[in-house]
């Protein structure tokens, strides 16, 4: 499953990436592969989502957030 | 460590929204000074600090980063001197500032300058609202581990900063060892560090990784060795993107270790405040309805508030101008002086109050943590525009001035977005242009009401809505025009929310309205200063026989001396050099419904769109007096000599309303964008297009309304 796809409320193990230039910059972000995330919301557009990763919260887009593959 | 010069540099270097600017703020006070980097338009702000007696720093505030491996050009000018021990602005030491709600995150960047070989004091911000939300960290610990002093600093009650002081102090000590290497290299890395060592100039084998790394844009690597390096790379293999996961996962791996046990995050029962707040703020529909009813509330803010003080810099420009008119003799200087540059830059001064405003909401709105969710919330729409979320905060400032709004696209990271924002903020309505439409709005409307809304005003919402509609268009148009470079990012950290800090906003505001004054002033200055001449003089003789002319219509008609003064006025600005440009151009406004004396109005308001009422008073010869009531008096009665109907119809005024709204008419903007796009090519394609939008809407609703 992708970070794209996550039901809101739940909790997920991230566990790698697909595409590399994305997850250079998710990695420096906090995004790790055993990291747990989960979507908070989605913007008014449906367009970006907000995650907490370890207890951070951040916005990604629809693209970035179909890199990563989760648990 | 000797050195001679007790100045040290000190670089402060931390993620965005560490509370780096805060910490630097409090440090040096108002001992600030911002230049840009050389070569780009990235602000450097430096202090400085006396640590003691013998001892005084430079403090160097870098731009905000996650990591030495950049995303942005903010990003890029931190790994440019860091990487490069030879670059002016490479610092002797680094205080390295962490959040501590986002710990872990940022021990990334503190490793990699530590393997820089840089001496680092790590200061922990936000102490008070961390020990609110039951976050320990074992300072001691932690500095155990990662063999750098720690301080844990409420920015709240500054009680630590002499506990700052003395850990600076400390690393300058002859005996202080820093802790190299977290990371170290594999054999691809070290193999290519060896090879280019004696070609390249570097501390440590991690700075010189990072050279090699970055070579394709490091500026102080040359051209050819930049060749030979990628032949390199490619010969063996060396990939810049999986290196750099596999370096950023080993040190990962390193520091959670080090790291365990460090922190306690005991959580609060329930929801974090935070979380409450996005609740409402972020929502699907309360979150869009909130940020426009703020928006609302701010712009009646910065309209109403800045009414008061704006008339009374207004009036003091005035009065200092007529004081030098009947104080001083009349000659060229006084002319120069009380004509041209006092008025011209009133112009820009006046707008003071309401800049301040602007920004004084935005910096509260930053500070707390606001903008980072209406970035959020909009980026998917601005994107289908082919902007950023990033965009808004451009879009909405524009609505005061462009000056600023386009100076603040720099957080955009994506060129074509920051672009496209660039191109279309200007035809968002500024303040400047609030003047010309009230005046023109009395000729365009007669005042009534249409149900319980009055006519006029609903013709400035429109005019408003028209320069709105106008950059979506645009920009939608741009976005298949204007060829991509680079990819586009949202990745954006949500910060807690927190109290603002009222000095931080204070150096925002002034940093901002610094940028204003010195940004448009000096163009503005110029200009005046130009206009003043070509309205003054004119070809040899002429200006006289205007005199001399205009005096005898005055006895003629038995006038007063004030009216006959304003009559002079008149007739010379008419034989001025610029009274007859004004009458060349008219053959290409008069599509417009526009006549030379308009011609005139639109040359003179080139520095500043406000600038045609004072025109506009000269050419009736309402005299100096600005009174928007006088002046449209007197336009109500011209009449056109050859058709006998009045100049200013409804048709004449909306066409010319219309062209306000469109086209570029301010000299600062132009400059701005030259500064923040390198070029002469985009404000000279942004002054064209949007003239040609004026032009042909003025002609469309000129022909029909006539």
């Amino acid at each position: 499953m992708r970070g794209s796809d996550i039901s809101k409320g739940h909790h997920y193990k991230i566990k790698n990436f697909t595409d590399s230039n994305i997850a250079v910059k998710l990695l420096i972000l906090g995004f790790m592969p055993g990291s747990v995330i989960s979507l908070i919301r989605k913007s008014p557009f449906g367009g970006a989502y907000y995650f907490e990763v370890n207890g951070n919260r951040i916005a990604l887009r629809k693209n970035e957030a179909q890199a990563i593959v989760v648990d | 460590m000797a050195k001679k010069i007790s100045k040290y540099k000190i670089a402060l270097i931390g993620n965005p929204n560490s509370g780096k600017t805060s910490l630097f703020n409090s440090l040096t006070g108002m001992h600030q000074h911002v230049a840009n980097f050389p070569g780009v338009t990235v602000d450097k702000k430096t202090g400085i600090l006396k640590i003691d007696k013998e001892l005084t720093v430079s403090l160097i505030d870098f731009p905000g980063t996650y990591s030495l491996y950049p995303n942005s050009d903010d990003e890029k000018v931190v790994a440019e001197i860091l990487t490069n021990p030879n670059d002016k602005d490479y610092p002797d030491a680094v205080i390295y500032i962490i959040d501590p709600f986002d710990f872990k995150r940022q021990m990334l960047l503190l490793t990699q300058l530590q393997d820089l070989g840089l001496p680092v004091l790590v200061v922990l911000t936000m102490k008070d609202l961390a020990s609110k939300q039951n976050i320990k960290i074992n300072t001691k610990k932690l500095s155990e581990q990662i063999h750098s002093p720690v301080i844990f600093f409420s920015n709240k009650t500054k009680e630590n900063i002499p506990e700052i002081k003395s850990g600076i102090k400390n690393l300058f000590k002859d005996n202080y060892k820093f802790e190299s290497g977290y990371y170290s290299l594999n054999p691809v890395e070290k193999d290519i560090v060896e090879k280019y060592k004696d070609k390249l100039s570097f501390n440590t084998e991690y700075q010189g990784l990072l050279q090699i790394h970055h070579s394709k844009w490091l500026k102080y690597i040359p051209k050819n060795l930049k060749e030979k390096i990628n032949d390199y790379k490619l010969s063996i293999g060396f990939n810049d993107i999986s290196l750099q996961i596999q370096e950023t996962l080993e040190r990962y791996r390193i520091f959670n270790k080090k790291i365990r046990g460090i922190i306690n995050h005991r959580k609060n029962s329930g929801k974090a405040i935070t979380d409450k707040i996005d609740d409402i703020v972020t929502n699907k529909i309360a979150g869009p309805v909130i940020f426009f009813v703020l928006m609302l509330f701010m712009f009646q803010a910065i309209f109403s508030w800045s009414e008061l003080p704006m008339e009374w810099l207004e009036n003091g420009f005035t009065i200092l101008s007529n004081y030098l008119k009947t104080n001083f003799s009349q000659n060229w200087f006084t002319g120069l002086l009380a004509d041209g540059i006092i008025p011209g830059l009133a112009g820009v001064l006046v707008f003071i109050p309401q800049i301040f405003l602007l920004f004084l909401i935005i910096g509260i709105m930053e500070e707390v943590g606001y903008m980072s969710r209406v970035i959020f919330m909009f980026d998917d729409l601005m994107r289908k525009f082919g902007m950023n979320g990033r965009s808004m905060i451009s879009l909405i400032s524009g609505g005061a001035c462009a000056v600023p709004a386009i100076m603040s696209t720099r957080t955009i990271n994506n060129w074509k977005e920051r672009l496209i924002t660039i191109m279309v903020t200007p035809l968002i309505s500024c303040s400047a242009r609030i003047p010309v439409y009230t005046l023109l709005v009395v000729f365009a409307v007669p005042d009534n009401d249409i149900w319980i809304f009055n006519s006029r005003g609903l013709a400035l919402m429109g005019l408003y809505s028209m320069g709105i509609l106008m950059a979506l268009i645009s920009s939608l148009v741009m976005k298949y025009i204007i060829k991509t470079k680079g990819g586009s990012y949202l990745m954006i950290s949500l910060p807690e929310y927190k109290k603002p800090i009222i000095k931080n906003i204070g150096l925002y505001v002034k940093e901002k309205v610094g940028a204003f004054v010195f940004g448009a002033g000096k163009i503005i200055l110029l200009v005046s200063i130009a206009l003043w001449f070509l309205a003054s003089y004119g070809p040899p003789g002429a200006m006289d026989e205007a005199r001399t002319q205009a005096i005898e219509t005055g006895v003629k008609r038995n006038l007063n001396k004030v009216q006959i003064q304003n009559l002079i006025a008149a007739e010379k600005i008419e034989h001025s050099y610029i009274g007859y440009l004004g009458k060349s151009i008219e053959p290409a406004i008069k599509p417009l419904g526009f006549d030379w004396k308009i011609g005139i109005a639109l040359i003179t308001s080139f520095a500043a769109r406000e600038i045609f009422v004072g025109t506009m008073a000269t050419i009736y010869s309402v005299g100096s007096t600005e009174d928007n009531l006088k002046v449209s008096e007197q336009m109500s009665k011209d009449v056109n000599l050859q058709t006998g109907e009045k100049t200013y119809n409804s048709a004449v005024a909306w066409s010319l309303l219309i062209f306000y709204v469109f086209a570029l008419q301010c000299m600062s903007t132009i400059a701005v964008v030259r500064k923040e796009t390198g070029s002469w090519k985009w404000p000279l394609v942004q002054f064209l297009y949007m003239g040609g939008l004026a032009y042909f809407f003025s002609f469309l609703i000129y022909n029909f309304l006539n």
